[in-house]
């Protein structure tokens, strides 16, 4: 099996903030959810692995071709969703079908109407009269109408009424009927990427804190709630993080290590967020 | 290349019944002075104006981040603003010639021969400041491109008037003025050519 991403080593630095060692993969015919809080780095990566920021140094593959030498062939094989449209405001679909066309060989006209059209997408309103959600829905028909081996998405959700999301994820799933299709889809919106994301990659602060496969993820953590002085009762080696709630504390353990007389819980991907951005390390 | 500029005529068209007006307007104007040089005017700053509205309209939508994700050349990008331009000041100013020409005819305004040289030399103005402005305008932006924009216009009005009396006096006889006002497109298309080559050296450096 192929990879759609291979991140090894990525450094950039910006101003205040630095990417540091920044490594992931996303196998072809997967979904990684890429999750972070704001300012944790995602947008960051996101743009060094389209080359829109220049890396300092490691190394990035698209489709196993080496960024870099490759840009536009790799450009004509991924659609990227940023969370806001960026065509001109006076456009309208119609006209960015045509724009589009002369940008990709593979452009499909007809697919692209017929995808503005089962999302209920007007065609002859331009960008600046379309609600928010009719906005990204038309950025992702843009995206998907030169059949791309990858979409990558930068926040797409964010800002949208669940319903919307709905459908938009939908459209993902479908996407994803066709076994070489792949996406990394960053989003601080967890719930999204607890339905669809084979893989979760977690970055905090520059760094990446764990990318893995999203059941083994959840699995192998629990919850355990209870008292600080009842917490003694824990192995130490099974402790990762710690919250103090105001009934006690809660605690991130690895779920094979604890006996199963203790109760734990099973968390969300947001619970592990938490744990890492609020909680302390206890190791 | 060619969806780039359709981009930037789409953008165009929500303001081209202003545009139309305003040109008709200086098409009047010219006729009733009895001097074409308005329109010639006008066309000139129309051309500026709008290769700079198309750098605001990128700029407000952030289109450059969205364009470098496309299968697109940066060499691509930045040639496709100096055709913009290219078709915007000189394409217009030929589109216009025969009304130029026609209201020049109506009104007895100044010789054939005269208008030629004008033309030209507007023609070369047009590609030097296009020169300075385009990399300018890739390299910062349009916010601090419009400051730049001031200063090469005001800059040569005051250095001109104050060199004026010397260079009238310094000033090469008529017919070998008027031979060079036919070859100075020329200069303007090598500058151009130049400023080009700089602003791909400006966007390749770029982030967005």
């Amino acid at each position: 099996m192929t990879n759609a991403i291979e991140v090894l080593n990525l450094n950039k630095k910006l101003h205040q903030f630095q990417l540091r060692d920044v490594s992931f993969t996303l196998p072809s015919g997967t979904i990684m959810g890429f999750v972070g809080e704001n300012g944790a780095g995602k947008t960051t990566t996101i743009k060094c692995l389209i080359n829109l920021l220049k890396k300092e140094r490691g190394s990035i593959k698209l489709f196993g071709l080496n960024q870099e030498s490759n840009d536009i062939a790799i450009k004509e094989q991924i659609g990227v969703v940023f969370d806001n449209i960026h065509f001109p405001e006076m456009l309208t679909p119609k006209q960015i079908n045509q724009l589009m066309g002369a940008v990709y060989k593979t452009w499909d006209h007809h697919y692209f109407l017929k995808l503005l059209d089962q999302l209920k997408v007007p065609i002859h309103k331009p960008i600046k009269q379309l609600s928010s959600g009719m906005k990204m829905k038309l950025s992702i028909s843009t995206a998907l109408a030169h059949y791309p081996k990858l979409l990558i998405l930068d926040e797409p959700t964010s800002g949208l009424d669940p319903i919307v999301r709905e459908e938009i994820l939908d459209l993902f799933l479908e996407f994803m009927q066709d076994e070489e299709h792949s996406i990394l889809f960053s989003s601080h919106i967890t719930s999204d990427l607890e339905k669809i994301a084979d893989y979760i990659t977690f970055i905090h602060e520059g760094e990446i804190l764990f990318s893995e496969n999203k059941d083994d993820l959840l699995y192998q953590f629990g919850i355990w709630k209870g008292s600080l002085e009842q917490s003694k009762d824990l192995p130490d080696h099974s402790k990762i993080r710690m919250k103090k709630s105001p009934f006690g504390v809660e605690i991130l353990v690895k779920r094979n290590e604890v006996n199963n007389a203790f109760y734990l819980e099973k968390p969300t991907i947001e619970d592990i967020m938490l744990f890492y951005v609020k909680g302390d390390d206890i190791k | 290349m060619k969806a780039l500029l359709l981009k930037d005529f789409l953008a165009m068209k929500s303001q081209l019944k202003m545009i139309i007006t305003i040109l008709l307007l200086f098409i009047v104007v010219s006729f009733f002075l009895e001097d074409s040089f308005y329109l010639v005017l006008s066309i000139f700053i129309f051309g500026t104006i709008q290769v700079t509205a198309s750098f605001t309209y990128d700029e407000m939508s952030h289109w450059d981040l969205y364009a470098n994700t496309l299968p697109l050349e940066k060499s691509e990008i930045v040639k496709s603003k100096y055709i913009l331009s290219l078709l915007l000041s000189i394409g217009t100013l030929l589109l216009f010639s025969p009304i130029l020409l026609l209201i020049n005819y109506w009104t007895n305004g100044i010789p054939l021969i005269d208008f030629l040289p004008i033309i030209c030399l507007m023609a070369t103005g047009s590609l030097i400041i296009m020169s300075f402005l385009l990399p300018i305008y890739i390299k910062f932006g349009p916010q601090k491109g419009r400051l730049f924009l001031f200063l090469i216009v005001i800059l040569p009005i005051i250095g001109f008037n104050a060199s004026l009396s010397f260079i009238l006096d310094k000033l090469p006889p008529v017919e070998t003025l008027q031979k060079l006002s036919y070859v100075s497109p020329i200069f303007g298309a090598i500058l151009f050519i130049l400023s080009y080559m700089l602003s791909v050296k400006f966007y390749e450096t770029k982030e967005f």
